[in-house]
């Protein structure tokens, strides 16, 4: 299923953190969302994922609204995450923290359930290991194959790649285009430009809670727009006007 | 409208000493993080030290005064924070609370073995008989000196909190914990601050309070924690808020006495006097409702230090086999004395059992074991009061409704403010609801004369409730060995049953919500659910214990479920480890087994107080001592079945002699504790003797995890190089360069 | 006596959270008296570095030498009172604190609230205005003001500055480092994490880039701001051979 967001803005007091943000990302497809810090990337996955309300503003997976859903609700509609930070059951073992996933579907299904996704993200080594003992490479494949327990139709991730070495980066990277193969509908927030050009088919690029540009790697790669946002370059063609337009020449006062 | 004006002047002297209870535990629980459960015990050391100094040494009372305010309470206060806060770090908010709650017992504790609980003891207030005539109230002199002193330090806190230094670190570290490091203060020197201030008001409130009320130790900490409402209407962060707080407190509570708990003409009146008792939990139960949800928030950097192993089939087992046949065994030995007192151990120790579920897995904290119990107690007793082994299965479903009942509208809250919502029903039974006179209970269709139901229910009967034994399979269970046997085959089937929990999906559910809540809200589950659902297991277990224990004291009384005693359970096992099965007997066996206060009858505070020292040190050890101290130095002896076999057939055989009165009891005993002490020395010597000829490395050994998971993405710790330098015959050093 | 060609000294530096290896061996020398920008993409780990020097995250290896003295692991509360300040991401104000307030609790305790006061007041008359406003209610760029102004009433001997410009306009963040610039003059060793190369060109005497944990560029800025753009959107392997 498709992800739409349309319009959505979210005020905290009198700050705008997010001003009419629309994105979409199509299934079958990695869909990218990047730009610098504070440009409101973790807000806007939040009013996604349903942790914040945005102020206005819709989210729509398919065909069901899910603007004002909580977040189990959402998860039932097809939507599965992961987390910056590691949010493993760390007390338990990789294979019961695939269990209690799998005790959000029907019960005759859990046991197959839970060993496919053991076997797609080839887990069977770690299943017995206390998930607090993992590396962060393999907690983020854990917490990844918590996620695709039930077969989500949308992936959320956000950072997978901080912590993880280039390997792990590699493996992970080739899972992703697996499932966006089969196809899931993937969003992708990631500081790593290498894994982002690599494997996205769209980029949505944030900058002071505006959506900027949107495009492929390669017209990404390219956009001055973008390239003013992370460089802090500014080219005088950008329209918004918010930025001193002028050009750094190293020029001292 | 006189009534009135009298009315609410009592209320607002009230008031003011809820507020000045109520902003000190605000300001501790705000800067620190810790709630602080023994405010009302500090409150008590306070009364009673007044007590001492004005009543039975004679000082005057300012000079007493100055004592406790300013020196037991800031002393008290550096003493908690540096002997026991500060080692908190680390530790999740249940150990917070089990900590405090511990104090709150070992300080209660520690009051009744100092001053004799049973001598009345009066605090004459200062100016006593003067009145002032205000607004046509005759006024004691002493109600407005406790108002301007209310007075004095709202104005001296306003004044710390917004003049000096250090209170504007304290709204800083409030505010901000790491920005407050960067600008160069200390927070350890800040919380000191903090505590010092708190347990100073406390004390102070604890002095006012004295006169106004007839002095023991449990009452006063309980009246003083009719102040945490305040502080939750102040949601724990706002001061004005919280005044405001207590002002709604002491005026309620003024105006139901007032127009309420004086008259019983009033329809239903006689059922009201003791809903006067409880507005304060009214006040608390209303004030839960009005907080915001949780926040969803990610988990702190740190890794918890608690622990929660997965009990196994065959661990559980031992246990029941063991109580079983323990119980059997020395039943027979004990006089009758002794095993009438020791029928209440089993019942104890299922009661115990019931916050495993709930405190160790799931992470959720309920102060009243012994409310649940008393409500299974009761169902019994009234449903089943032949005696009937069903009511014991009654007895656990009814207890687990109003388990989930309770927990429901609190669900969706912080574990704090779930703790403070069982506190708060745990004191309303005491207070209220066992206390209720008789009442005709009728249900009849409506406009007409046909009665459908008609039962005269008389809560706790008067004070005593009629339980009998029950008769099962026509065994007569009424005798006390019998009874006892019975009982540890139900603690055994009850520990069964949790090992099943334990290891079904919902207990793997149960610790996920613990790890992590965000998680667990991700992968689609809902958590209220989970939490009710873990409410309403442990309260059906505790409503079975609740069901047996009274059954083994045949009449108990209200107080027999007295929250201070359920608060002593619940520090024992939290000791011995939440997440530990077996950490219910010894529960059990504290505080049903006789033998301590036996042999020393003049210490009958000895056991509850150790036990609470043991409760305070929890900060070092926060997975109890099962896991960390007993298990390891038995684990040789299980791994040596012929030692633990011969050790075991020793024992028995001392015992057959003892049932054979060839030996005496005593002997035994000592036979007993010479196994206990014995075996795990032997179990280690056992074990080395096996390991050193061979001259191989410790057979324990081996990689943290297999060497392809090593190879491809884990990382090698120390022990692992190691040990592949010894496997491949490597020198160590060699070969391990980056 | 304190070397005055290293000031603040990293060697080797590791460092991470849970595990997560964020810095991988900085090796970094700042002399007295300089204004050096640490450059770098989002989770670079520029912010772990500037935590690093001021004592909040133990460096899993290495060492922190400061004024020539071994400083690894020690309390940030002495480092903070030796005259480290770090002014960290997003807003470094308490915001239910007022202006005055969070104005006394940056200075220290041997300085009166009137001398504070009138000295932040002097450089940012805006804040004198707002004197009982609390922080929070502050807008982004006057929170900074208030942020700053805890170093200039605090004397510190390093001021490190993590993304002052982040979420403001390029005018207000103009503004800002003209006053850091002002702190500069006084004395004072700078350290400043940004983003954009733009806005901090014309007041740092050098650049580093970190990417991936690493030091991959260092020098003049205006000799490293042209290469930035392939650091950035290449691996970090291309750029560091």
């Amino acid at each position: 299923m498709d992800l739409e967001v349309t319009d959505v803005t979210v005020r905290f007091g009198g700050n705008t953190v997010l001003s009419d943000v629309g994105l979409d990302a199509v299934s079958g497809g990695i869909t990218s969302l990047i730009g610098p810090n504070g440009a409101g990337k973790t807000t806007l996955f939040n009013v996604i994922t349903g942790v914040l309300k945005p102020t206005s503003g819709r989210v729509m997976l398919g065909t069901n609204d899910m603007t004002s859903m909580p977040v189990h609700k959402r998860v039932r509609l097809g939507l599965g995450r992961t987390f910056q930070r590691l949010e493993l059951f760390g007390t338990l073992t990789v294979e019961e923290n695939l269990r209690v996933a799998a005790s959000a579907i029907p019960r005759e299904r859990r046991t197959s359930e839970v060993q496919r996704v053991i076997q797609q993200l080839r887990l069977q080594q770690v299943s017995d290991v206390r998930a607090d003992t993992l590396s962060t490479g393999t907690g983020r494949l854990v917490e990844l194959a918590r996620a695709l327990v039930g077969e989500p139709s949308l992936l959320l991730l956000d950072e997978p790649a901080s912590g993880q070495n280039d390997s792990e980066t590699r493996v992970f990277s080739e899972v992703l285009v697996d499932l966006a193969d089969r196809g899931m509908t993937i969003l992708l927030v990631e500081h790593d430009m290498n894994l982002v050009m690599a494997i996205s088919h769209r980029i949505h690029v944030l900058d002071f809670g505006q959506l900027i540009a949107s495009g492929s790697p390669a017209e990404i790669r390219s956009d001055v727009r973008v390239q003013a946002a992370y460089l802090g370059q500014e080219s005088l063609e950008v329209g918004s006007g918010r930025r001193r337009s002028d050009v750094s020449t190293g020029a001292h006062p | 409208m006189r009534e009135f004006v009298g009315f609410t002047i009592t209320g607002l002297v009230t008031a003011s000493i809820y507020a000045v209870v109520a902003s000190g535990l605000t300001l501790t629980y705000a800067t620190t993080g810790i709630f602080n459960w023994a405010h009302g015990a500090l409150a008590a050391i306070g009364a009673f030290v007044y007590w001492q100094c004005t009543t039975l040494w004679g000082w005057p009372a300012p000079l007493a005064m100055i004592l406790c305010v300013g020196i037991i309470g800031p002393v008290l206060g550096v003493t908690v924070e540096s002997g026991i806060m500060r080692r908190l770090d680390g530790t999740n908010e249940i150990t917070r609370m089990a900590v405090t709650l511990a104090l709150l017992v070992g300080i209660i504790a520690g009051i009744n073995w100092i001053w004799d609980p049973q001598m009345t003891k009066v605090v004459l207030p200062v100016f006593n008989g003067k009145a002032i005539e205000i607004l046509g109230q005759r006024l004691p002199v002493y109600d407005l000196l406790v108002m301007a002193v209310a007075l004095l330090v709202g104005i001296v806190m306003r004044w710390v909190l917004y003049r000096s230094r250090a209170g504007v670190q304290m709204r800083g570290i409030v505010d901000d914990r790491s920005l407050i490091i960067l600008n160069g203060v200390s927070p350890v020197r800040t919380a000191q601050t903090s505590w010092v201030i708190g347990s100073t008001t406390a004390v102070l409130a604890g002095v006012l309070i004295a006169p106004k009320t007839s002095l023991s130790a449990g009452s006063l900490a309980l009246l003083i924690m009719n102040a945490f409402a305040a502080s939750v209407v102040g949601r724990l962060r706002s001061l004005p808020l919280t005044i405001l707080g207590a002002a709604i407190l002491g005026l309620s509570t003024a105006y139901a006495q007032g127009y309420v708990g004086s008259r019983t003409d009033l329809p239903g009146g006689q059922y009201l006097i003791g809903l006067v008792n409880v507005v304060p939990v009214v006040v608390l139960f209303i004030a839960l409702q009005f907080l915001p949800q949780e926040r969803l928030r990610a988990a702190k950097s740190q890794q918890a230090r608690e622990l929660s192993n997965r009990p196994t089939w065959n661990g559980s087992l031992w246990l029941v086999v063991a109580a079983v046949v323990v119980t059997a065994a020395i039943a027979p030995l004990l006089a009758p004395g002794d095993l009438h007192n020791m029928t209440k151990l089993w019942g104890i120790a299922v009661i115990a059992l019931s916050l495993v579920p709930l405190l160790g897995w799931a992470g959720r904290l309920a102060v009243c074991p012994f409310a649940f119990a008393a409500v299974g107690a009761l169902i019994s007793a009234h449903l089943a009061p032949d005696g009937q082994i069903w009511g014991l299965v009654l007895a656990g479903v009814g207890a687990a409704a109003v388990g989930a009942i309770l927990s429901f509208p609190g669900a969706r809250l912080s574990p704090l403010y779930l703790a403070l919502a069982t506190a708060a029903f745990a004191v309303a039974l005491d207070n209220w609801i066992f206390r209720l006179p008789p009442f005709h209970l009728v249900i009849r269709i409506p406009f007409t004369e046909v009665t459908l139901y008609r039962h005269q229910l008389d809560i706790f009967q008067g004070g005593s409730l009629a339980m009998r034994r029950p008769k099962v399979f026509g065994f007569d269970l009424s005798g006390d060995q019998a009874f006892l046997i019975f009982a540890s085959i139900v603690f055994g089937a009850s520990v069964l049953a949790l090992t099943a929990l334990r290891r079904s999906d919902l207990g793997l559910r149960m610790i996920a919500l613990k790890d992590s809540p965000i998680g667990y809200a991700t992968v689609g589950l809902n958590r209220q659910v989970t939490t009710v659902a873990a409410f309403a297991i442990s309260a059906g277990v505790a409503g079975v214990g609740g069901a047996l224990y009274g059954a083994a004291m045949q009449r108990p009384s209200p107080d027999a479920f007295n929250f201070f005693s359920g608060l002593s359970i619940l520090v024992i096992v939290v000791v011995l480890g939440a997440s530990t099965l077996g950490s219910s007997v010894g529960a059990g066996a504290f505080l049903a087994a006789p033998v301590l206060v036996n042999v020393f009858p003049s210490l009958a505070q000895v056991t509850p107080t150790l036990t609470a020292a043991a409760g305070v040190s929890l900060g070092n050890n926060p997975n109890g001592s099962i896991r960390s101290d007993i298990a390891p130095q038995w684990s040789g002896v299980g791994q040596r079945p012929l030692l633990l076999g011969g050790g075991l057939a020793v024992l028995a055989g001392v015992y057959l002699a003892t049932l054979g009165d060839l030996i005496s009891n005593w002997f035994f005993a000592g036979a007993c504790v010479a196994f206990v002490i014995v075996m795990p020395i032997l179990g280690r010597r056992a074990t080395r003797a096996l390991a050193s000829p061979a001259g191989s490395a410790v057979p324990e050994r081996r990689l943290s995890a297999s060497p392809e998971q090593l190879a491809q993405s884990l990382p090698l710790g120390a022990d692992d190089l190691s040990y592949l330098d010894d496997t491949f015959g490597i020198t160590p050093g060699v070969g391990r360069g980056s | 006596m304190i070397p005055l060609d290293s000031l603040i000294e990293l060697r080797g530096v590791h460092a991470g959270y849970e595990g997560v290896e964020v810095l991988r061996g900085i090796d970094l020398v700042v002399p007295a008296g300089q204004v050096l920008a640490v450059l770098g993409p989002n989770g670079a780990g520029k912010t772990t570095l500037l935590s690093v020097i001021a004592g909040l995250v133990r460096p899993t290896r290495g060492d922190v030498l400061f004024g020539g003295r071994r400083v690894t692991g020690v309390d940030p509360v002495a480092l903070a009172r030796a005259g480290l300040c770090l002014i960290p991401e997003g807003r470094g104000v308490f915001a239910n604190l007022t202006v005055a307030e969070n104005l006394w609790l940056a200075a220290g305790s041997d300085r009166s609230r009137e001398v504070v006061e009138s000295r932040a007041f002097e450089v940012f008359p805006r804040l004198g205005e707002r004197r009982d406003q609390l922080a929070g209610s502050l807008s982004g760029g006057e929170q900074q003001m208030v942020a700053l102004s805890r170093a200039l009433v605090s004397d510190p001997a390093v001021l490190l500055l993590d993304e002052l410009s982040m979420g403001l306009a390029p005018m207000v963040v103009d503004d800002l480092y003209r006053r850091v610039v002002d702190i500069a003059r006084m004395g004072v060793t700078v350290v400043v994490v940004e983003q954009f190369v733009r806005t901090i060109s014309h007041i740092a005497d050098r650049g580093i880039a970190v990417i991936s944990g690493r030091i991959v560029l260092d020098g003049r800025i205006e000799e490293i701001s042209p290469q930035l753009h392939s650091a950035y959107f290449s691996s970090s392997e291309e750029v560091s051979t």
